[in-house]
């Protein structure tokens, strides 16, 4: 209810048709139905083009909707090929898309859905920044940047990518941090115990192993890794680089696969000022005990989710999404689910 | 990119697939726009049932579908099985 001249003045949330969803492979199940749920309970329906290297995944997506008693034609998966989506697009009948990926990926979808003024959600990339203070709890922080780092073999668009630490806890922090990276179990991903599998594919060890060479020659320092390992499969060694310098691979690109980069700042400024020098913006871990410091990065990092004292996560009931190149929409939570809705203005005189 | 399951753990092929066709594609979205239709006009009440019913499904079988998600993409199984049940 909206207080206005009228007898009644409101707004209604009304679902506005079938949606095209393209989603990336790292996240095969959580991905679709981050964007699936959502839709389908504002009353849409859903069309799946998934990454090309999971049509398992989609088919048994499309299969468990229907077997929840979902009617024929409300989630359907699409097996098609990138260069058939410009004409889904294109066809009136689809009224919106959402595409979580690369910045490549997501101009092409944006371009596509803007020429035909369709509302688009984007989800792309993350050069997240994870700050530690000396304030923090320094092993919990090495602890959880570990695992920030490799969840999902190092290939989530939300791991942590750039470890942003305070000139006093720094040395301490470097050594804890390698340890347990060269610690890791790697290994086949049907052994309960691997903490690391493979990347998905054999491109992207070479091009990661590419980016890593070309940061080590730009001046930055190996702590350990940087090789691929010889497994059969398309394994990567965990990596950790220092003294990154401007303008290398490291310092600006997402790296998607096992390998950190460590920075020291000498204050919060300058933490704040390296974690905001890319041109991504998705989301933030800051650790630090400080309330002014907390409030500093709450409202100053260039991020769509700030978590502190705790790993960048998606929850089902808070919005999940980025700001700058890291795309625009969020998914989830109230708001995520009205990004798919007509927003209705009633005037009843 | 060809449609297919490749095991990233041995870099085998499993199983390719073939793109739909141009027919097929409007057959879809010809049931897309039929089922919009439907589906407007039910409560949110209904909707949540299937949706509580597909999460209790994927709860349910999540070995099962975490097994494809680590064949298609080398995922850990313990991982696999964790976004499975999320």
């Amino acid at each position: 209810m909206v207080e206005t001249g009228a007898r009644k003045s409101f707004i209604r949330y009304l679902p506005i048709g079938p949606i095209l969803a393209v989603m990336p492979w790292n996240f095969p199940f959580w991905q679709v139905i981050r964007f699936a749920a959502p839709a389908l309970m504002a009353g849409n329906v859903g069309l799946l083009k998934h990454a090309s290297n999971v049509p398992q995944c989609a088919l048994a997506l499309e299969k468990l909707f229907r077997d929840a008693g979902f009617p024929e034609g409300v989630f359907q998966t699409l097996l098609i090929g990138s260069q058939q989506v410009d004409a889904i697009l294109n066809d009136p009948r689809v009224v919106a898309a959402t595409l979580t990926g690369s910045e490549q990926a997501g101009i092409q979808v944006g371009v596509g859905a803007a020429k035909r003024i369709k509302k688009v959600v984007l989800e792309l990339g993350g050069s997240d920044p994870f700050i530690v203070m000396p304030s923090a709890d320094l092993d919990a922080a090495v602890a959880t940047a570990v695992e920030a780092r490799v969840i999902n073999n190092g290939q989530s668009c939300i791991a942590a990518k750039r470890f942003i630490i305070a000139e006093p806890i720094a040395e301490e922090f470097e050594r804890k941090f390698v340890a347990r990276m060269q610690n890791l179990r790697v290994g086949d991903p049907f052994d309960e115990k691997t903490e690391l599998g493979p990347l998905a594919s054999a491109d992207a060890v070479t091009s990661l192993d590419a980016d890593v060479q070309q940061t080590i020659q730009a001046g930055a320092k190996l702590l350990t890794g940087s090789h691929p390992l010889k497994l059969p499969g398309n394994y990567y060694a965990p990596t950790v680089l220092t003294n990154v310098p401007k303008g290398s691979p490291a310092y600006s690109e997402e790296f998607f696969g096992p390998v950190a980069s460590i920075f020291r700042v000498k204050d919060q400024d300058e933490a704040i000022r390296l974690a905001n020098d890319v041109r991504f913006g998705l989301g933030a871990s800051a650790w630090t005990n400080d309330d002014r410091e907390r409030e500093r990065f709450i409202n100053e990092l260039e991020a769509g989710m700030v978590f502190v004292n705790k790993m960048v996560a998606s929850d089902t009931r808070i919005p999940f999404g980025g700001v700058k190149q890291s795309g625009h929409g969020r998914e989830l939570g109230a708001v995520g689910i009205r990004e798919f809705m007509n927003a209705k203005t009633v005037w009843i005189a | 990119m060809p449609i297919a399951t490749i095991n990233p753990a041995t870099g085998e092929t499993l199983k390719t697939f073939q793109p739909l066709s141009a027919g097929e594609i409007e057959k879809k979205l010809q049931l897309a726009v039929a089922a919009f239709r439907a589906e407007r006009k039910t409560t949110f009440a209904e909707r949540a049932r299937g949706m509580n019913q597909a999460a209790e499904m994927l709860e349910r079988d999540k070995n099962k579908f975490a097994h494809r998600m680590t064949l298609e993409r080398g995922k850990p199984y313990k991982a696999a099985v964790a976004e499975a049940a999320k």
